[in-house]
């Protein structure tokens, strides 16, 4: 009996022992190839997202902006400085120190990816350093910084474009009343005049890079009667918020300027922000006019809003970008 | 026999707590490669395949000396990714195909030995626990390659399951160690 099965057991081990090798070759080969694609799926540098951003010199010792970008999950970048135009920018420092103590070995980061962390860093550049002085009507505009990271890496990144305003006239033209604004971009605003005024026009600063992504519609106590219509943008039915249901008044591309207000009229802007686009918001929707009195005014109604990623969208960036750089 | 295939039950033990509870180094690997060295050393004179396991358990004494020094962070979690291919992972993971081969061998071991003790039952037991191990072992192998290229949920859904697989696997091996040795105090005197 014990003879009878030992030449066919050691048999079944024999067997087995090509199955084990065998599985290693494969487990081996899956490891190559998992890091294969992993490596392939690596940044060569970080990515610098879109911005747009006005933001003014008035009464401020330092200024300061959120940039975000996509660096690898291993070694993730962090900035050390960036230089916008000869002007040194350094990230905020740390506020949180028990953060600080606690997670120094944790990734900060705002999104996590399969590969990449979308992370942000809060540059301060200090007023007196900067190219324009406090109070000027000129404009500090750049679309490019070079940033330097902890690991010694320097690049010049895209960065969307950013306006420094020297001064920013403050008009009392409107007593401010319900102001909402949510993370499911949209924002609305409701105002009444302190003074008769007319409105000559509603525009949305970045003409050619933010417009099309922005839809800001006009509601007064009487709407002025008008003809014209105009189709909502494509992005309007991929927001999900209720409230664009409630998108009263007409659009401000509507020949509807000049409109003249009297004094205590009531007036509200209605602002959505494509959900799919891949660029940061901080600015205002611009609306220009003349008192009765022949004063000039400008009024901004801010708008904060950051896009939505997905995995598919963040690699559509990377691939976006690569293809630009020759890889 | 029963002392030898003891020493290999608590080496086993002493082996497969470093790798389950995470950054505990009171059973150190290195040990209990020796205790297995030792067990499968006592049986080479009666089984020839016995030498084989004793041979890479030898190797793995030394092998696996650096756990005994370097902070073990099995990364469970969305961290692993980061640690993975600096060099301590690498090794880990070849730590953990050698460690496969070497049960490879100790069920070499095992089947020589419950053919020796002429029961069928434990036999065809043995022979099924040893395949269903080497197959589960290999494709959560596998499938922890795949951790190096997945995130967020799906990356703890994944490293959990292999973790909870493998850990029952070796609870069944061990068990198996356990019912052979009852047997085999039985049968052959040692």
């Amino acid at each position: 009996m014990r003879h009878k099965n030992r030449p066919h057991a050691l048999e079944g081990c024999r067997l087995r022992e090509r199955i084990l090798w065998g599985g290693l070759v494969i487990v081996i080969l899956s490891w190559t190839g998992n890091y294969l694609y992993f490596q392939a799926q690596q940044l060569e540098q970080p990515i610098f997202l879109e911005h747009y951003y006005e933001t003014s010199m008035r009464e401020q010792d330092t200024i300061e902006f959120t940039f975000y970008y996509l660096s690898n999950k291993r070694n993730p970048s962090e900035v050390l400085y960036v230089n916008v135009d000869g002007v040194d920018g350094y990230p905020a420092p740390e506020t949180d120190f028990q953060m600080w103590t606690t997670t120094t070995n944790v990734p900060q980061y705002e999104q996590e990816f399969s590969h990449h962390y979308l992370k942000s860093v809060v540059l301060q550049f200090q007023s007196s350093f900067l190219p324009i002085k406090k109070g000027s009507d000129v404009i500090w505009s750049f679309d490019k910084i070079d940033v330097t990271f902890k690991d010694g890496q320097t690049i010049t990144a895209d960065i969307g474009n950013v306006k420094v305003y020297g001064d920013e006239p403050d008009y009392e033209i409107f007593d401010e009343q319900i102001s909402s604004s949510s993370n499911q971009h949209w924002s609305q605003k409701s105002m009444v005049t302190t003074q008769p005024l007319t409105i000559e026009e509603i525009t949305v600063p970045f003409p050619k890079e933010v417009a099309k992504d922005v839809y800001v519609k006009l509601n007064l106590t009487q709407l002025p009667s008008s003809k014209y219509e105009e189709d909502e943008p494509e992005w309007f039915e991929d927001l999900v918020d209720l409230k664009r249901n409630k998108m009263e008044g007409i659009s401000i591309a509507a020949p509807i300027f000049p409109l003249s207000l009297k004094e205590n009229d009531w007036l509200q802007l209605s602002m959505r922000f494509n959900p799919n686009r891949e660029s940061y918001y901080d600015f205002g929707i611009e609306m220009k006019g003349t008192t009765d009195e022949n004063n000039p005014f400008l009024y901004k109604a801010p708008i904060i809003d950051s896009p939505y990623f997905s995995q598919q969208k963040v690699d559509d960036i990377i691939k976006e970008h690569q293809g630009v750089n020759g890889r | 026999m029963k002392q030898a295939l003891n020493k290999i039950f608590w080496g086993y033990i002493f082996v497969m707590l470093e790798i389950h509870i995470i950054a505990i180094d009171i059973l150190p690997d290195p040990i209990g490669y020796l205790f297995i060295v030792l067990g499968v050393s006592a049986l080479s004179q009666t089984f020839q395949v016995a030498k084989k396991a004793r041979n890479l358990a030898i190797m793995l004494i030394f092998l696996s000396i650096p756990t005994i020094f370097i902070q073990e962070n099995m990364d469970y979690g969305p961290l692993s990714q980061l640690s993975l291919f600096q060099g301590w992972s690498i090794y880990s993971t070849g730590l953990g195909l050698g460690k496969i081969i070497l049960v490879f061998y100790i069920f070499q071991l095992l089947m020589s030995i419950v053919l020796k003790l002429d029961n069928q039952e434990l036999h065809t037991r043995t022979s099924r626990t040893f395949k269903i191990y080497i197959y589960v072992m290999l494709v959560g192998a596998i499938a922890n390659s795949f951790t190096l290229n997945i995130a967020g949920h799906e990356l703890i859904w994944l490293t959990v399951s292999i973790g909870i697989i493998s850990l029952i696997m070796e609870i069944v091996f061990l068990i198996l160690l356990r019912s052979i040795r009852k047997h085999g105090d039985g049968s052959i005197a040692s």
